[in-house]
């Protein structure tokens, strides 16, 4: 049996090599990137990182990507100064703002700053420079802590969020990480935010050199025992739990109107007076590009944060008209086939209806 | 839920290694407690179902050896025993598509609870198995084992639990009662098989199944050669996805010094269709041709003094196969396509009864053209197997005769790959020819014996490549979760 075994271990060994030989030689690999807790934001990008983004077994997304020195996927390096005829935007949300999926410099929003430079009611401006504010799986309240450090690190004109499927309800304290800022009931129909606790970054430093490491890792998007087993048809993909919130529409939503209006009414309060806020809201571009009726969770968590946004007074934009329209004209996708992220289509068009908004209602209003 | 996940995980852990260390006489601990958190790690609350189906076959088989070989109560017990275990097979199985049926007649509310009963899984595997072992004990083919855990761990035999083979008591319980020590190159060939197994399972069947569920999801969407391809593609498909798990059963049976058996015998090399029923699925069709098959025409041939053969054959043969297909689930479509097996069976003993079989010369281009037809014919059969409902199976039927005179014929036959078409067309096609080759060396060779001779390094690398490919296309080519084995649905 001994002999067995010490055979076993040289056979892994040598498997592990080879691997590594043939994922360097002929297969696209992913650069790691790595994270830091920042307090009171929660993870995001640690600073000063360049480096290439894999996505899929043979290389389905392959981009670059450029962490500043902030720590914020842009191809500019941020300043606290906002000089008066300068028109900075700030974009917060999730991966999508992150972009990771399109090259630094070919993003929404770089899409967005060109699209505004390009703009006749802009043009006024010395600048226009938008500034992203994006984490892997953001909810409303990591946005509503992402907006709350623009302000006061690097106050803009105007503030873009972006929300996507499922931010709302990621909000609640049952639902975050704790390294991630939420919020909880207050045992009287209200809620109150809970922290972010400090977790220490993965520990994948050690291992990130290897090139097996990094294409499990990045390219296959395998980080845990869990994802693992799912692939492998062993686990089940986790669906959401039914019937939690008596007062909601729907019963997988677990987010409640006071919940979201709490927060939008927090998004409010974080920026300066004379600065701009809209909320951007993506759909269920699979359904449209399929042909299918929108998923019924999407359609209530939009109207839930619509007629809570109506009610404060902030700017919303759906986009699911945007997506539709767009399909129904052009039928190209807008999304890789690989995952649900926006390609460079995609994230144009979402920059435009952005360009459109800001340009009319900031652009024009604002006295030169 | 995922702390008993984890404390099942580590009871599995323990025990199989505890198994290798302990005295051959509390080795059946191990492995009944390795079954049991296995069971429990898929199915954690019809462990129960399996003990109270451990316990009754149990109970019965003591009792039917405790009475002479033609007493009545032998008799009597063993048909409680059958239909007990027939009963519990239904209600888990049977009784929701039953009572969906009658419901319009029974007035049944349409959300009635026990129409969304689940499914325990392997339960058709372990009550045959549970069944087989009462006819034995009954026919004195074996004594009924007096240790409950060795009975138990026979019956909960893990390796085999999810998806057979329905393995039978003379060949396995002895093992269990009697394990070898570590056996070196039986290890190894264990091993061999879990990496061919899981290849199978994530590279091949994973992989032709975006194929096949596009064309068969949608069956009015295609017609002509995509339609034919999804057909030939499924063949393969379930072929892949069902020995893939018999290989890793057997596999991990071997690791721990089991002998394990051969569930196929490369089914599709077959020359006629009663051949292929030797070679695929071989614990089923032998489990339905000793228990099933020969009492029938035994019992027919006596009720009409052996007149009337042909007229017993069809009968024989539509019943055996009827129940075959039954057994994959309360399906329309399965029956159908047990019926189908039944007319190929018959119609192929009326035209070539057995006995004229081997006075024919082989020619290589006879066999060859026997194989491509028994193949088709066996495709045509599996269109009800895919199927959702028999509607759908005639309609996928009548599409594949349909060409349409302006269509390209390439990009028609790739369109259901969707995007990158001809790259996961490379690939599918890669995968088969990979698959034939080791099929057509095994049949020639033998795998084991070429790949004994073969010096290690380039052993090693055979094992990598296929390695690699589980990573790549396996595990990376989805980027989702994979789909379960199809027969541990049944």
């Amino acid at each position: 049996m001994i002999r067995v075994i010490l055979r076993g271990v040289a056979y892994v060994l040598f498997s592990l090599i080879m691997a590594e030989a043939v994922l360097r030689l002929f297969f696209p690999v992913s650069d790691a990137q790595f994270q830091e807790f920042v307090p009171h934001l929660g993870l995001r990008m640690a600073p000063n990182q360049t480096g290439r983004y894999v996505v899929g077994p043979f290389g389905e997304i392959d981009t670059k990507y450029r962490i500043n020195a902030s720590g914020w996927n842009s191809i500019h390096q941020y300043t606290a100064d906002n000089p008066e005829n300068v028109l900075r935007v700030a974009v917060i949300g999730d991966s999508y703002i992150l972009g990771l999926h399109i090259d630094v410099d070919k993003g929404y929003p770089i899409a967005l700053e060109k699209l505004l430079k390009e703009d006749q009611a802009c043009s006024r401006f010395d600048d226009i420079l938008v500034y992203p504010f994006g984490t892997g799986g953001a909810s409303m309240a990591k946005d509503l802590a992402l907006l709350r450090y623009a302000a006061h690190d690097y106050p803009a004109d105007v503030y873009v969020i972006n929300l996507s499927k499922g931010d709302p309800s990621a909000s609640l304290k049952s639902d975050a990480s704790k390294s991630e800022p939420s919020f909880k009931p207050d045992g009287q129909g209200g809620y109150i935010e809970v922290e972010p606790r400090y977790a220490p970054p993965p520990r994948i430093k050690l291992i990130m050199p290897s090139a097996l490491a990094r294409y499990v890792f990045f390219n296959l998007n395998i980080r845990t025992p869990n994802a693992f087993g799912e692939r492998l048809g062993l686990v089940k993909p986790e669906t959401p739990a039914l019937g939690l919130p008596a007062n909601s529409a729907s019963p997988s939503i677990k987010a409640t109107p006071p919940l979201v209006e709490l927060i939008l009414s927090e998004y409010q309060a974080a920026i300066q007076p004379d600065s701009h806020l809209v909320v951007i809201m993506d759909t269920d571009r699979q359904a449209i590009i399929k042909g299918q009726p929108i998923s019924p969770d999407i359609d209530y968590e939009t109207e839930l944060v619509r007629s809570n946004a109506d009610r404060l007074d902030i700017p919303f934009i759906p986009l699911k008209d945007v997506f539709a329209q767009d399909f129904e004209q052009n039928h190209r996708a807008f999304q890789f086939q690989i995952n649900d992220h926006w390609n460079e289509y995609g994230a144009t068009l979402v920059a435009k209806t952005a360009a459109e908004w800001i340009a009319s209602k900031v652009c024009s209003s604002l006295k030169p | 839920m995922q702390t008993i996940t984890n404390g099942l995980l580590f009871l599995v852990l323990v025990s199989l290694v505890s198994w290798f260390f302990l005295p051959a006489r509390f080795r059946w601990a191990a492995l009944l407690t390795a079954s049991l958190s296995v069971y429990g790690l898929f199915s954690l609350p019809y462990v129960v179902t399996l003990a109270l189906c451990i316990g009754l076959n149990y109970v019965i088989a003591r009792a039917i050896s405790a009475h002479s070989p033609r007493s009545k109560q032998r008799r009597a017990y063993l048909w409680a025993g059958i239909f007990l275990n027939l009963a519990n097979l239904f209600v888990f199985k049977y009784l929701s598509a039953t009572l969906g049926a009658l419901s319009p007649f029974l007035a049944l509310p349409a959300d009635y609870a026990l129409l969304n009963i689940a499914l325990p899984i392997g339960i058709s595997f372990y009550t045959f198995r549970g069944m087989s072992y009462l006819l034995d004990a009954h026919r004195g083919i074996i004594v009924p084992e007096k240790h409950p855990g060795i009975f138990a761990a026979y019956m909960a035999f893990f390796p085999q639990i999810m998806a057979g083979p329905i393995e039978r008591a003379s060949t396995l319980m002895g093992q269990i009662k009697d394990p070898a020590g570590f056996d070196e190159s039986r290890a190894v060939e264990g091993l061999r098989l879990i990496l061919w197994g899981v290849f199978k399972k994530l590279v091949i069947a994973d992989w032709l199944a975006a194929y096949v569920n596009t064309v068969y999801d949608s069956p009015t969407a295609f017609t002509g050669l995509p339609v034919i391809i999804a057909t030939l593609l499924f063949a393969i498909q379930i072929y892949a996805d069902f020995s893939g798990y018999s290989d890793l059963s057997n596999g991990v049976s071997k690791l721990l010094g089991f002998a394990g058996m051969d569930n196929f015998r490369r089914p599709y090399f077959a020359t006629s269709v009663r051949e292929f029923w030797l070679r695929w699925h071989i614990s089923l069709s032998g489990w339905v041709r000793d228990y099933v098959f020969f009492p029938l025409a035994r019992s027919l041939s006596r009720l009409t003094h052996g007149k009337h053969p042909r007229l017993i054959q069809l009968t024989v043969n539509l019943i055996t196969m009827t129940l075959v297909g039954a057994w994959h689930g309360a399906n329309v479509t399965f029956v159908i396509w047990g019926l189908i097996h039944g007319v190929y069976t018959t119609l192929e003993s009326w035209i070539r009864p057995p006995a004229t079989r081997a006075a024919r010369p082989a020619h290589w281009l006879g066999v060859g053209a026997r194989m491509a037809l028994t193949f088709a014919l066996v495709c045509l059969a599996w269109v009800f197997f895919r199927a959702r409902t028999p509607a759908d199976g005639l309609t996928i039927l009548t599409r594949m005769v349909i060409f349409s005179a302006g269509d390209p014929l390439l990009p028609s036959a790739l369109a259901p790959f969707g995007d990158s078409a001809s790259f996961k067309a490379s690939i599918a096609l890669a995968v088969i020819v990979i698959l034939a080759l080791v099929e057509a060396l095994d049949a020639r060779w033998g795998l084991s014996q070429l790949l004994g001779r073969m010096p290690r390094l380039a052993r090693w690398l055979i094992y990598f490549v296929l390695q690699m490919g589980i990573v790549v296309l396996g595990i990376g080519g989805k980027l989702s979760a994979s789909q379960g084995f199809i027969y541990a649905q049944f």
